[in-house]
């Protein structure tokens, strides 16, 4: 009797947990900012979500006439790393419903990193809050997903 | 009287050489495509310092990042415009160590150029570190596996008694 209710147990934890995933799982996938200058890709690595610049609408640095690098990156030696491919948006945890917290933006064309809070307002939208300090005093964002056809081998 | 009591602990330098290997699951699509390893945290094996612990790890610098393409893979480093290093674990924010931009010529390994910046040490006191080796390909690619061998060169103060 106690077997079974432990068995129980352990399967109705166990598939919280995997409920759990699933919801923190939907940040996944190709996003855009309201601004319309590139398009970020959320991942997961390990238990966290990190968000990369996977297109740029000018990749190109007009005054190198190269792709566009990190040139303001305040570790001198990291500006060349390539803008496209750069994580803006590291180490989001899922914390709560439809919302991803402890994680950083990152602003190329200041070289600042920013604390930041995500929430997922529908399937298709996130608020993307930058802050110093508290979040009442920071700047929102608007993202929509990109919906991306399948490619052909 | 006074009585002054004085720390016996000093400080000792040491390096330390760790390889992995990378890898991950094509297809890859042009663009950045992200490999990875995994490293166990163990550093008496690490600075062959028996009974060091994680608490006597003061400071891990890089020293230097070589990679190398696996032989077996087939593949050549025309394929790709860049290639950067990064590290996860425990509660550290994920952290970039190394960068090659743009990779020229044909020979291997390559070396990186290394963040002045960053300190491992934190990454140390965790169980597990993942690196993460992002080659920038330059079309598709649809192999069904890539490896690479990471090779890096460590400079550590470790506490000492």
């Amino acid at each position: 009797m106690m077997r079974s209710f432990l068995t129980v147990v352990l399967i109705s934890f166990t598939s919280l947990i995997m409920a759990q995933d699933g919801e923190a799982d939907r940040l996944v996938g190709v996003w855009e900012p309201s601004h319309g200058k590139a398009k970020v890709k959320i991942e997961k690595i390990n238990d966290k979500y990190y968000g990369k610049i996977v297109w740029l609408r000018e990749p190109i640095d007009p005054e190198t006439e190269k792709p566009k690098v990190d040139k303001n990156n305040p570790d001198e030696k990291m500006r060349s790393t390539p803008l496209r491919g750069y994580r803006i948006l590291k180490d989001f945890e899922y914390t709560d419903k439809d919302t991803w917290t402890e994680g950083t933006i990152y602003d190329p064309e200041n070289g600042n990193t920013y604390n930041c809070t995500i929430k997922m307002t529908d399937e298709n939208t996130l608020d993307i809050r930058g802050y110093i300090g508290i979040s009442t005093f920071g700047r929102s964002d608007v993202w929509k997903r990109l919906k991306i056809p399948s490619r052909k081998k | 009287m006074l009585l002054g009591l004085f720390s016996c602990t000093s400080t000792e330098q040491k390096e330390a050489t760790l390889q992995l290997k990378a890898t991950a699951q094509g297809p890859f699509f042009a663009g950045p495509n992200s490999l990875m390893a995994e490293y166990s945290i163990n550093p008496a094996d690490l600075f062959d310092s028996e009974g060091l612990k994680k608490s006597d790890i003061e400071e891990v610098k890089l020293k230097s990042v070589s990679i190398d393409l696996a032989k077996s893979d087939s593949i050549a480093l025309d394929q790709f415009t860049s290639v950067s290093l990064s590290i996860v674990g425990g509660d550290e924010p994920m952290t970039a160590l190394a960068i090659l931009n743009p990779i020229e010529g044909s020979n291997t390994p390559l070396t990186l150029t290394v963040s002045e910046e960053a300190d491992l040490a934190p990454f140390f006191q965790a169980d597990k570190v993942t690196f993460i080796l992002d080659w920038d390909f330059i079309s598709d690619d649809y192999r069904e596996e890539m490896n690479s061998q990471i090779t890096l060169n460590l400079n550590a103060a470790l506490k000492s008694n």
